[in-house]
């Protein structure tokens, strides 16, 4: 213990000293040399208790040469160094908590107090990432107004943020306005409130009284940190193996998506904690006999009556999970009926105040957003899919490594395991997420809808990891480890590529587009756009990954490397693909077409994208242009576009190669999309196609939507 | 070999197809040259670790993905990839060293000739981009490296410690082994030979190893050697600090790579430029002029004008990396262009480019152009593969500095009047420090 204290006193006195010394500096990069001590403090302290080695000499190296690297990077004549930098003071940390983990398992083996280190290796990492993270980018979607209400909580005790507004407390945590939104109700005496629950702001209160922005961010570290020890109970208490479990608290730990949630102000990581909670009391009633005591049937309860309070939708978590907690269990009869009237009264109390304060019960739903026998099967399908296997905001782009759940969920349904009762009760939730039709976390890090669930699909990769496994899972840990790995460096270095955007792109992905001018996104599932990817790659995945996960089974000689490889090889192959495969459809807003004007249609901030075909605005004069790949010498094309609104003259949009005029076609801003044929012509390969919006300078000037250009090969 | 360290190769031999269909695909075609370069050098350097290794090591697959991650995604056409596979190469060479040389048990030729084998790569890479054929070529990045790590383990049998501290010193003064370092190893393990026949002490034979290493010192750059001098004499204090200190070691060369460019591609800056840089006040308040893009003045645009980030106002400094074309024939002092620091319509300071001073011909290391130079050129601050002919190209650093704070607003760019009509300036960062 006093080498544990010894080493937190040494880490806070660091970050002390590099708080007094350190001159002003690039945003994020001093902030992150000034908590990095404290941060290697608290894992030095993990460390120490749990009779892990001292910090070794090659680490303490690294240090050095990171920390110099980071004072000097931008006086090295290197361009972009500080993000390195900030990946290099990260690394630090992260590394150390890998190297944690043999003491970690050990202490795995005690009863009580076991998860704690775990929470405090969590958020010494998540400690270290935020500076440079929170620089990176200002509060955006919902957590400004989480922020407001705590704040107008703190200051004046009261909910009605018109004060707030009027004083642009907003100021505090943002350069950039905050406004109400769009349909937040008012009071009759000119209040303005907030459609966000007031839970968490409540909880958040004597931590902004206390510390402001960074008191509420480093609460949300610390309830990061707890859902990440409250998911290993969980996974224990579901049966899962120390082994199973402590490989499925690193992967929730030390990857996205709750490393890139940690520090943000949303209520779906405290949501998950609760969930997280309620899953140990249930797991621990099971192996104590089945029956529910006073006091664990508490400790199940009151995280799911605390559930709808964070947001109102996740009523559809805590009911299900309430009814697989009761089912098949023994209760008292009293505590059964106490137990029901609680929930009841909470939900009625719920209902009650909602309508009273906001004249309406559901707040601002609708029993219209319930009736889900409206919805479109494809658009669960879609919706479903894209929460997981989406390329810019499912689970699956966030961190590869969390495939392992297809095979973890398999094995515990073929086990009978608890866990998979678990997952099941999350499918009433999953659901109806999947029906609504938006664009699953714009403005927040991916997964957001389907964050509640994790404590459960960290379950089912315990389930998958409770036994060494042999043959292919080794390579596809190996791979899926990598692919993982360099998702967390890119996010470490530039921690805005976390968010996805309303038009359903990637940064990151744009990015490779861009560089490569590789039609990627064609590949790929998107939930947003309906292409055979969305079908096809998730389908490929599960077959090829619970194939790999039987065969073979023989130990590989070096799985490592062998995973490194097949990763590498699919790199290739997918850049081979996005550039030999025949184009069939160009869709205008990729970043692959080249462009010399205009800008994507609708806004890269307009929600709701189903709704529209994306396309790209395309002004009079300005041109699109891009070299098809050709699937064989003769083509037809179809141009489907229209003429945008505001021009009353008709628009032109000429179609060209090499300069050749190959057709054009008129439309009129009436506001309907148009298909326009043109005939099939011969294609010579490696002929680029120009889409033009012909300037006519006898008439004002127009602009043209393009959605997409088709081309049938024959 | 055995099967399983071909196995070992599996992400080596990936790392070269990733890179190569990279190299292919950028749009950037000027990125392909070196992407696919390095891609090559970095799959040598970690087969050869990976061939190595006494057992599966996670060493040579993680260091494939880091590779990959910076050839592919970090910016290119900019000294940046290059520098950082410099140093993620040495650091993997240090971490391997770490891992393979144990103090107690002695590592086995294989080891050593895994290791040997990729420092020379790392360290002689260019010399397979300007003489790909020639045998002296193959020679050296084999043979050479061959030789030094069957003596070495000769010696690594009976001191290790002295085996690291031979080993590294010579190696610095290249870097990389040549024939003098190669003449030195062999001496110094003649001589370790000859007291352990006679029963000398450990200082007999850390005095026959510094006799044998010293003379290489001086040609090293003077960071190297300080690191180096302090990991040998750590090596030969005591054996438990072997592996750490070699870690160290190369550590150092790792981070000197990335800051003052240890391979041929950034020229070292002198030790105390170095040490200035180390001890300076953090985060230097710089604008960059020049984000992302390059400019070009020619006769058809002789003059640009760069607006500054407001919040800078004032300047003790401004710094610009540039290239000339078409100015071979250029006489010594000809002022190619000017620097001017522009406040309220008034110049603060200006830096004249002088040729030979401050910039030079971007192909003065072709040979063909470095035999008709009028004016020998400064040092090439970034060396880089141009898309095509196996030479190197050179971009320059020019800087000048004030006593005093001056007001700035604006850089203006001016291309010297008078200069032949084909003579062109790049520009590629301008920046103006406070």
């Amino acid at each position: 213990m006093r080498r544990a204290l010894v080493a937190l006193a040494t880490g806070a006195a660091g970050s002390a000293l590099a708080a007094a010394a350190l001159p002003p500096g690039p945003e994020g990069l001093r902030g992150t040399l000034v908590v990095l001590p404290l941060a290697l403090g608290l894992l030095g302290a993990v460390g120490a208790a749990l009779g892990a080695r001292p910090w070794p000499l090659e680490e303490r190296v690294a240090a050095l040469f990171a920390v110099l690297f980071a004072l000097g990077q931008d006086r090295l004549g290197l361009p972009a160094t500080a993000p390195l930098a900030a990946l290099a003071l990260f690394a630090l940390a992260f590394v150390r908590a890998v190297r944690l983990l043999p003491a970690l398992a050990r202490g795995l083996a005690r009863r009580s107090g076991r998860a704690l280190p775990f929470g405090v290796v969590a958020f010494a990492v998540y400690l270290a990432l935020l500076p440079w993270a929170d620089a990176a980018r200002a509060p955006n979607g919902d957590e400004p107004y989480y922020l407001l209400l705590t704040e107008s909580l703190v200051s004046d005790l009261d909910i009605d943020l018109a004060d707030e507004y009027a004083s642009e407390a907003w100021r505090a945590f943002s350069e950039r306005p905050v406004a109400p939104q769009a349909g937040d109700p008012t009071g009759p005496a000119g209040e303005v409130f907030s459609r966000h629950e007031l839970f968490l702001p409540l909880l958040l209160a004597p931590f902004w009284a206390a510390g402001g922005l960074l008191g509420a961010r480093l609460a949300m570290l610390g309830v990061a940190a707890a859902l990440t020890a409250a998911t290993l109970e969980a996974a224990l208490a579901l049966g899962a193996s120390r082994r199973g479990s402590l490989r499925a608290w690193m992967l929730v730990a030390l990857a996205p998506p709750v490393v890139t949630f940690s520090y943000q102000v949303w209520v779906e990581v405290p949501a998950a904690l609760l969930v997280a909670l309620a899953l140990v009391a249930w797991g621990r009633m099971r192996a104590e006999g089945g029956r529910w005591t006073a006091l664990r049937a508490a400790a199940f309860g009151v995280p799911l009556v605390l559930l709808p309070l964070l947001k109102l939708r996740l009523l559809a978590v805590a009911v299900p999970l309430a009814v697989v907690g009761l089912a098949g269990a023994r209760v008292r009869r009293g505590l059964g009926l106490a137990a029901a009237a609680a929930v009841a009264l909470a939900g009625i109390s719920l209902l009650v105040v909602n309508g009273l304060v906001w004249g309406n019960p559901l707040r601002m739903h609708g029993l219209a957003d319930l009736a889900l026998f409206d919805v479109p099967l494809s658009r669960f399908a879609h919706g479903g899919i894209g929460l997981f296997f989406d390329g810019a905001f499912g689970l699956f782009a966030a961190a590869p490594l969390w495939l392992l759940v297809l095979p973890g969920a398999a094995r515990a349904v073929a086990r009978r395991s608890p866990v998979a009762l678990a997952l099941a009760a999350f499918a009433p939730y999953l659901v109806l997420v999947a029906s609504r039709r938006e664009w699953y976390g714009g403005w927040s890090p991916p997964f957001r809808y389907g964050l509640v669930a994790l404590p459960a699909l960290a379950a089912a990769v315990a389930v998958a990891m409770a036994r060494r496994p042999s043959g292919g899972a080794r390579v596809v840990v190996a791979g899926l480890a990598g692919a993982t790995a360099l998702r967390l460096a890119a996010l470490a270095a530039e921690p805005g590529w976390a968010f996805s955007f309303a038009d359903g792109r990637s940064a990151l992905l744009d990015l490779a587009t861009s560089r490569y001018a590789a039609d990627f996104a064609r590949l790929l599932p998107s939930a947003v756009r309906a292409q055979p990817a969305l079908w096809i790659v998730p389908a490929v995945t599960c077959c090829l990954l619970l194939v790999a996960w039987r065969w073979p089974r023989r130990r590989p000689r070096d799985a490592a490397s062998a995973g490194v490889a097949a990763l590498l090889a699919a790199w290739v192959l997918l850049l081979l693909a996005a550039h030999r495969l025949p184009t069939g459809v160009a869709e205008l807003e990729d970043p692959w077409i080249s462009k010399s004007r205009g800008a994507s249609w609708p806004g890269r901030w307009v929600p709701d994208r189903t709704r529209f075909p994306g396309g790209w605005y395309l002004p009079a004069g300005a041109e699109a242009r891009f070299v098809p790949r050709a699937g064989g010498e003769r083509v037809v094309i179809d141009v489907r576009w229209r003429a945008a609104e505001g021009g009353g003259e008709p628009v032109r949009l000429e179609l060209r190669s090499r300069g050749e005029l190959l057709g054009s076609f008129v439309a009129r801003s009436d506001g309907t999309w148009r298909g326009d044929r043109l005939a099939a012509r011969d294609w010579p390969a490696g002929a680029p196609l120009e889409i033009r919006c012909a300037q006519d300078a006898a008439r004002p000037a127009g602009a043209a939507i393009v959605d997409r250009v088709e081309l049938a090969w024959r | 070999m055995s099967r399983s360290r071909l196995a070992s190769l599996a992400a080596p031999l990936a790392l070269a197809l990733a890179g190569a269909t990279v190299a292919r695909f950028a749009v950037d075609r000027a990125s392909s040259a070196p992407t696919l370069f390095w891609s090559l050098v970095g799959a040598g350097v970690l087969a050869s670790l990976a061939a190595s290794a006494p057992r599966a090591s996670r060493l040579a697959p993680a260091a494939a993905l880091a590779l990959f991650g910076a050839l592919a995604f970090l910016p290119a056409s900019s000294p940046l990839p290059s520098a950082a596979v410099a140093a993620l190469l040495a650091a993997a060479l240090g971490i391997a060293l770490a891992e393979r040389v144990d103090a107690r048990t002695p590592p086995d030729g294989i080891a050593i000739l895994g290791l040997a084998l990729g420092a020379q790569l790392v360290a002689l890479a260019e010399r397979l981009l300007l003489a790909p054929l020639s045998a002296s070529t193959w020679a050296a990045l084999t043979l050479t490296p061959l030789a030094v790590a069957l003596v070495l383990a000769w010696v690594a049998g009976h001191w290790p410690a002295a085996a690291l501290a031979l080993g590294l010193s010579t190696f610095a003064a290249g870097p990389g082994w040549h024939g003098a370092g190669l003449v030195s190893v062999g001496v110094g393990a003649a001589a370790l030979a000859v007291a352990r026949a006679r029963g000398w002490p450990r200082l007999g034979a850390a005095a026959v190893v510094v006799a044998c290493a010293a003379p290489h010192l001086p040609a090293a750059a003077p960071w190297l050697v300080l690191a180096l001098a302090a990991s040998a004499a750590a090596a030969l204090a005591s054996d438990r600090l072997l592996a750490r200190a070699g870690a160290a070691t190369l550590g150092a060369a790792a981070l000197a790579a990335l800051i003052a460019g240890a391979l041929p591609w950034r020229a070292a800056p002198a030790l105390e430029s170095a040490l200035a840089s180390a001890l300076g006040r953090p985060f230097s308040e710089a604008a960059q002029a020049l984000p992302g893009r390059a400019l070009v003045l020619s006769t058809a645009s002789p003059r640009a004008e760069l607006p500054l980030d407001p919040a800078l106002g004032a300047a003790r400094g401004v710094a610009v990396r540039t290239y000339l074309t078409n100015a071979v024939e250029l006489p010594c002092g000809t002022v190619v262009a000017r620097v001017a620091l522009v406040s309220g319509g008034a110049v603060t300071g200006e830096l004249a480019l002088e040729i030979g001073r401050d910039t030079a011909d971007w192909a003065v290391q072709r040979p063909d152009v470095a035999g008709v130079l009028a004016c020998p050129a400064p040092r090439a601050d970034w060396s880089w593969i141009p898309a095509s002919g196996r030479f190197l190209g050179s971009t320059f650093r020019a800087r000048a500095a004030w006593p005093v704070e001056v007001a700035v607003e604006r850089v203006r760019l001016e291309r010297a009047p008078g200069l032949p009509g084909e003579v062109a300036i790049a520009f590629f960062d301008v920046e103006v420090e406070r």
